[in-house]
């Protein structure tokens, strides 16, 4: 039917659950995803992003973003100590979380052979992660937005399978 | 067939009598020629000295010179001589006993160290046999140093030292007529070089002859008669049989062949003119482009390989007496069952009687895709890469007569690529032609606010699906949408858009019924409104390479008055869109609609179309857009089912009165057909199966035109591009009440008629 194929957003969903709800005890709901345009004016901007590449025999990126407000929550639960500051140890602690995500969805199809770049860690202010897709035009992006307690926070999965 | 051969030992018959005497064992024994003669020479320097010594000795002391001087002086120097003389003795004793000592380490080294396979030698380097050999050989050779004739002369001098020794020592102390056994002597390395017989060794026999004749013709005195004569005689001999063997070479030759065939030696291995066989093997296996190896009866590696071969299986390690199965399964990774094909092919390969054109037609690897894991520095597989590999395979015999496989494997990757690069970019254009062909059979103005407003749906789409919780009506507006603009698309004959709309809309109607919908079925559903994203893209850039499709960033209804046209740019392009919600416009697409869902064999049709041009101007864009969804659907709806089968043979002039106009102050809008109408049974049965109504329950009209607007209640079965999806009424519904803001009264006669107003 389609090119893509959900196998590998399935088990990154999984992760993020898992991570967030278990590890970081943190309640957290997806919602419908959409596909990324890019020229969505409406599109999500986010102040912290990270991102971790996808290479071998599936292709592409899975993205992290949050805004700030909610990096800092997130950070906090994770450090289990109250961050005051956005500074760098928020910065690792979201390319921490994007590598635990991309490392747990690896395991969760063993069955192809997957490797996963060190997390790059963007920090601005109304960050779009919709450009990805321009490179690569047959790779669509999508968003799936979760919520929680502490905030809404975005994984952006652009990927395909090496066939 | 050549290339196989190349790699046996060459019969000895294929040898000349060149290479015969160019062999490394004629080289070692004609060294010990030279060493001899090397002997001699030095015998006759020190015999000079010696007389020379004698007769100084006579001259200072005065003694008497005994018959045997020359014995008692080599051996047991005169005690009454002089303390120069003696030790002028003591020295030239010594220096033969160190010449002896150091030939008996040579001697020995020699033969413990000797090899006779040349290759195997020339590996161990420090061979002394084989060093020798190269001096004496390169000494007298076209290529030879001056240099060697030095040291071989040198090195000659070690053996002969020994020979001397040996043999003067024992004739001396038997006293026996040792002369003529120093004949035989001199006799001994001239009868082998008369074996190794050549030009030169007849010249080399001439200049012994001549040398020792004139250096001992007037010197009686110091030899014996019958020695100088035995040694005269021997030469005379020697040289004459030369001559008559060089003569008959051939025939001598032959018979050294034959021996060298029934001792079986494999000496003939070590010949030159294999290693330049060799070589030129080596060459073309090192360069020629293909992967080329022979594999033994058991389908191992042999050793010989071209390079390439492990270029093409992107790996280091060496072949020989790995497995072919094994390859092809763990570095090309082929399935089972080719391997077994491959394996059942070879019983083929190795038989004689079945034609090779038969044989390649049945290879099961005549052109394969594999895919090879090529590893990185640390080992880890870093990729897998894929090759497209030709094979073929041939059978031949060896020397043993145990069949053999000459395996060729061709590297066509770029050739395949390119072949399928080419065939994608002809798909992409045929697309494109079917693209292009496509928006120029339409209406222009309506293919252009069709693409327009489809871009700007796939849009809201997103919109809806990002601010929404409820899984289902998001879903199920999407699902709505679709179908609206799969109808328009098909009225302008957009089949490419059509087809892939219909699967998208099979896909959501997996979806949208299950009574929890999860993630990952929307993600498929997301995933294919990028495909259909990527598709109407497509269009938009092609629609607007030819100008048929402009693409607007403005407001449709800003753009509807034409406020925006200069804006827009071209006075085609705002030509187009002043049309698109024109009545001419409306007209065009009933027609078109009519045209497409009447079949063919409905012949009588008629329509009957009036719409009040004031009214219809006076509505909005968005109003204009959606009567027109209505008037299509409701067109669809009547070929569909009304003018259907049973419906159709009671029927003699199918008719569709369609009537738009204002009504006070709101717009009243009527449709009605003479077809088969709604038939309360087929509904009612319909919502049993599905169970929504239990069976004992009366259906009112009011009943019916509530449930067939219900989404997924069809009255047709059989599901086709148009119709079936159940989705049509549920659409105008929405259109009417949602968008129109209006009020739907339906009417209908089962058998009769289908009528359908609202005011709006």
């Amino acid at each position: 039917m389609s090119a893509y194929n959900n196998k590998f957003v399935v088990p990154v969903i999984d992760s993020l659950k898992n991570l967030f709800n278990k590890t970081l005890s943190l309640e957290v709901n997806e919602r419908l995803p959409y596909i990324m345009t890019n020229d969505d004016a409406t599109a999500s901007s986010f102040d912290i992003i990270s991102i971790i590449g996808l290479s071998g025999e599936v292709r592409g990126s899975v993205i992290l973003g949050f805004k700030r407000e909610v990096a800092m929550k997130v950070s906090s639960k994770y450090w289990q100590k109250e961050m005051v500051e956005f500074d760098e140890d928020v910065f690792d602690t979201v390319g921490e979380l994007v590598n635990i995500i991309a490392g747990n969805a690896k395991q969760g199809i063993e069955s192809y052979r997957i490797y996963i770049s060190l997390p790059t860690v963007f920090q601005g202010s109304e960050i779009k992660a919709t450009t990805l897709s321009r490179t690569n035009k047959d790779i669509p992006t999508i968003m799936i937005p979760f919520t929680s307690d502490v905030g809404d926070m975005h994984v952006i999965l652009s990927y395909k399978f090496e066939t | 067939m050549e290339q196989a051969n190349a790699g046996q030992t060459p019969s000895l018959s294929s040898l000349s009598y060149k290479n015969i005497e160019n062999t490394y064992v004629f080289n070692f024994a004609r060294f010990y020629l030279y060493l001899y003669l090397g002997w001699e020479i030095f015998n006759l320097v020190t015999l000079f000295l010696e007389v020379n010594l004698i007769q100084l000795k006579a001259f200072f002391v005065n003694i008497y010179v005994s018959e045997y001087w020359i014995d008692i002086l080599d051996i047991f120097p005169n005690l009454n001589a002089s303390l120069l003389e003696q030790g002028f003795f003591y020295a030239l004793v010594g220096l033969k006993l160190i010449f002896l000592l150091l030939f008996l380490v040579l001697f020995v080294w020699q033969f413990a160290d000797f090899d006779f396979d040349e290759e195997r030698a020339r590996k161990k380097k420090i061979n002394v046999g084989y060093i020798f050999s190269v001096i004496t050989f390169d000494a007298f050779s076209e290529k030879g140093h001056p240099f060697f004739l030095f040291t071989n002369f040198l090195v000659s001098v070690i053996f002969l030292s020994l020979m001397s020794f040996i043999l003067r020592f024992s004739f001396y102390t038997l006293d026996v007529g040792h002369y003529e056994s120093m004949a035989v002597l001199v006799a001994f390395p001239l009868i082998s070089n008369f074996l190794v017989s050549s030009r030169r060794s007849i010249i080399l026999n001439v200049i012994i002859f001549l040398t020792f004749t004139a250096v001992f013709w007037d010197k009686d005195y110091l030899l014996n008669t019958d020695f100088k004569t035995a040694i005269k005689i021997v030469y005379a001999v020697i040289f004459i049989s030369t001559y008559f063997y060089v003569y008959f070479k051939r025939i001598n030759l032959d018979r050294v062949l034959e021996k060298y065939k029934e001792t079986g030696i494999s000496l003939m291995q070590t010949s030159r003119d294999l290693s330049i066989m060799q070589d030129q093997t080596q060459r073309i296996m090192e360069n020629i482009d293909d992967g080329i190896t022979l594999l033994d009866e058991n389908f191992n590696f042999l050793e010989t390989h071209s390079r390439k071969l492990k270029e093409i299986l992107e790996t280091e390690d060496d072949f020989k007496g790995k497995n072919l199965f094994t390859l092809l399964k763990k570095r090309l990774n082929l399935p089972d069952k080719t391997i077994e094909y491959v394996k059942r092919y070879f019983d083929l390969v190795v038989r004689k009687d079945v034609p090779e054109s038969m044989i390649a037609k049945a290879n099961p690897l005549e052109k394969v895709e594999v895919s090879i894991e090529v590893f990185d520095e640390e080992r880890r597989v870093s990729k897998t890469k894929k090759k497209w590999l030709y094979f073929s395979f041939n059978s031949i015999e060896s020397d043993e007569g145990k069949p053999q496989i000459l395996v060729h494997i061709s590297d066509r990757t770029n050739e395949e690529n390119l072949r399928l690069r080419i065939k994608e970019e002809e798909e992409k254009q045929n697309i494109e032609i079917k693209m292009i062909s496509e928006l120029l059979h339409g209406d222009p103005a309506n293919v252009n606010s069709f693409f327009n407003e489809i871009n700007e749906e796939i849009s809201n789409f997103n919109s809806k699906l990002k601010g929404s919780s409820d899984y289902h009506s998001t879903l199920k507006e999407i699902y709505i949408s679709i179908h609206s603009f799969k109808g328009r698309a098909s009225v302008l004959k957009l089949n490419q858009i059509v087809t892939f709309m219909h699967d998208l809309e099979e896909s959501f109607n997996q979806v949208i019924y299950k009574p929890k919908i999860e993630l990952s079925d929307t993600l498929n559903l997301v995933y294919l409104i990028g495909e259909l994203k990527n598709k109407i893209d497509g269009y938009l850039v092609i629609g607007n390479k030819i100008g048929i499709v402009k693409v607007a960033k403005t407001d449709l209804s800003v753009k509807g008055k034409g406020g925006a046209r200069e804006e827009v740019g071209g006075a085609d392009s705002t030509e187009a869109e002043v049309q698109t919600y024109s009545l001419k416009n409306l007209n065009y697409l009933i027609d078109q609609t009519i045209k497409q869902a009447k079949p063919d064999h409905i012949i009588n049709f008629s329509s009957d179309v009036s719409i009040d041009e004031a009214t219809f101007v006076s509505l909005s864009d968005d109003k204009k857009k959606s009567l027109a969804d209505i008037i299509i659907q409701l067109i669809k709806n009547s070929f569909a089912h009304g003018f259907n089968g049973a419906n159709l043979q009671n029927n003699s002039n199918p008719k569709v009165v369609i009537n738009f106009k204002k009504n006070g102050t709101s717009n009243l809008f009527d449709y009605q057909d003479n077809g088969g109408g709604v038939d309360p049974e087929k509904i009612k049965n319909i919502l049993l199966t599905k169970k929504l109504v239990s069976s004992d329950k009366v259906l009112s009209e009011e009943d019916i035109a509530n449930y067939i607007f219900l989404e997924g209640v069809s009255t047709q079965e059989n599901k086709d591009i148009d119709s079936g999806q159940g989705i049509g009424m549920s659409l105008i519904k929405s259109k009417v009440e949602k968008e129109l803001k209006g009020k739907l009264k339906l009417d209908s006669s089962p058998g009769r008629y289908f009528k359908l107003s609202f005011t709006f």
